[in-house]
């Protein structure tokens, strides 16, 4: 149980610092999100009944709330839900394969 | 019925739509009909028709209904296709009130077009709640039809859903602006410093010989500017003087530092908020009263500046060379065009683009860009062009927000 939350945190963490990166430094460059392609990619390439896609999009959400001028929660819910849809279309009629290094929290 | 005269309203300043109106008396024209389009908010129209009929210009046909809401009842009782069609006679006296409200746009005479203020960009806010509502209803269109995908969807995750809900509803109605503002000043210091990083780093990277080429060119070409303009000067100065006019006292201008642009939307975060006095809708500018934006979202110590170039964004702008009025309008991704120049006036490249009085939302006077790539479509009322924004992001640290008192837009 520990070691999850430990590791939540730490997804946490990299993603905060990851995305005040994106938004400080990378515009001077591209407008191009690694981020979201992050999130994504995992989401396509976890086994679907994994949460690290979930807590991924839902995090990027947030912090796209927190720092733009959308209502709080608006884009965290809206991710969070696109990645379930993925996730149930993956399950039923998809399978790309799965990422056994990432992982599992 | 018949009409002395038409105008129609593309979202504008009152002021000027009532000069135009004062104009064509001088005509002989006496009736008007004014026709709106859509984007124009209800407050603007109030605002205009309040104005209007303060200055005793116009008596509306206002029915049974009180002044507001006959308002609200001419302006969406004759909603067609995508823009409104609204019939409203007005004249100044002796009034009589009219036997219908024809509809259409019935041209008698050369109608005279206005095209002034911008910013009737639509509530962003409202715009994305609307879309993501729906995504919440594909969702549950999905749930209803995946029921026995217990694997992926649970009992379990969906209180987690409705819980999470909740609570953004709950934070939002409680102090959204004041957990945004406590967790910018938690990361503001890392924020600038990599604004500031980054802003070396593209410098760097540009072709210094190049840029010091153009710069001497766009020097020369401002010198000789300078010289041409020094005889304006002096003859604009002794007239002001002879007037008795005082326009040294320009802006008053508060000093902010960017920290982080948005990832979706061009819109950026500075670091002075209402504690420095900072309000919703001040103009934005650079040094060189360069236009940046305005601001749309005030926290206590940060404020959010939409850019010239967020999409649908509009600005009511002015091109002295070609002594004409025309919009400027957001593209995103850092772009914006003209439009609505009208098709027969000549829009020459490299003109220079300023901000119009007219909207009533920005200073006369703010550089907005140049001229570039102008085309004139045969099936197209106006001419449009790409516009050369004056700022370069990679150069913007400091900014001004301009503390202007009143503020008319919407």
């Amino acid at each position: 149980m520990i070691k999850e939350i430990l590791k939540t945190l730490f997804l946490i963490l990299i993603m905060y610092y990851a995305f005040l990166f994106e938004m400080s430094f990378l515009p001077f460059f591209t407008f191009f999100s690694f981020l979201i392609l992050f999130v994504i990619l995992v989401n396509i390439l976890e086994d679907p009944r994994g949460r690290i896609g979930l807590f991924s999009a839902f995090f990027l959400g947030l912090m796209m709330d927190v720092y733009s001028a959308h209502y709080i929660g608006l884009m965290a819910i809206s991710f969070l839900l696109v990645s379930f849809l993925l996730k149930l279309i993956l399950s039923r009629y998809v399978r790309v394969g799965s990422l056994g290094w990432l992982p599992k929290i | 019925m018949i009409y002395d005269g038409e105008i129609e309203w593309v979202p504008l300043g009152a002021e000027t739509l009532a000069a135009q109106m004062i104009e064509q008396k001088k005509f002989g024209a006496k009736i008007f009909r004014l026709v709106y389009y859509g984007g124009v908010s209800e407050k603007t129209k109030r605002v205009f028709l309040t104005w209007l009929i303060e200055e005793e210009l116009i008596k509306l046909y206002i029915g049974k209904k009180k002044r507001k809401d006959a308002y609200s009842e001419l302006i969406y009782s004759k909603c067609i296709d995508d823009f409104l069609k609204i019939s409203c006679l007005f004249r100044k006296t002796p009034w009589q009130m009219p036997a219908e409200f024809p509809l259409g746009r019935t041209r008698i005479g050369n109608p005279i077009i206005l095209r002034l203020n911008g910013n009737f960009i639509r509530s962003m806010k409202y715009d994305e709640v609307f879309r993501h509502l729906f995504l919440y209803f594909v969702f549950f269109l999905m749930l209803v039809y995946n029921q026995s995908m217990n694997s992926v969807i649970t009992k379990k995750r969906i209180l987690v859903i409705v819980f999470l809900v909740v609570c953004f509803l709950i934070i939002n109605a409680v102090s959204k602006d004041g957990l945004k503002n406590f967790i910018y000043s938690k990361s503001a210091s890392l924020q600038a410093s990599l604004w500031d990083r980054g802003s070396e780093e593209a410098f760097s990277r540009q072709d210094q010989e190049k840029l010091n080429k153009e710069l001497i060119e766009e020097n020369q070409k401002l010198l000789s500017d300078l010289a041409s303009l020094q005889g304006v000067r002096e003859e604009n100065e002794s007239l002001r003087e002879a007037l008795g006019l005082n326009l040294q006292n320009d802006y008053d201008l508060v000093l902010g530092r960017v920290i982080s642009k948005d990832i979706l939307n061009d819109t950026i975060l500075i670091n002075i908020g209402s504690n420095d006095g900072i309000k919703k809708d001040f103009p934005v500018i650079l040094s060189g009263k360069a236009l940046l934006g305005r601001v749309i979202d005030v926290y206590p110590n940060y404020s959010r500046v939409m850019l010239i170039t967020q999409k649908n964004n509009m600005i009511d702008v002015e091109i002295p060379d070609s002594k004409s009025f025309a919009l400027s309008k957001g593209e995103g991704g850092l772009k914006a065009s003209l439009d609505m120049f009208p098709r027969d006036i000549e829009l020459k490249e490299d003109s220079l683009i300023i901000t119009s009085a007219m909207g009533g939302n920005y200073p006369a006077g703010l550089y907005v860009g140049k001229v570039k790539n102008v085309k004139k479509l045969d099936n197209e009322v106006y001419q449009v062009a790409e516009i050369e924004k004056s700022f370069d992001l990679n150069t913007v640290n400091n900014v001004f927000v301009i503390k202007i008192a009143e503020i008319y837009n919407d």
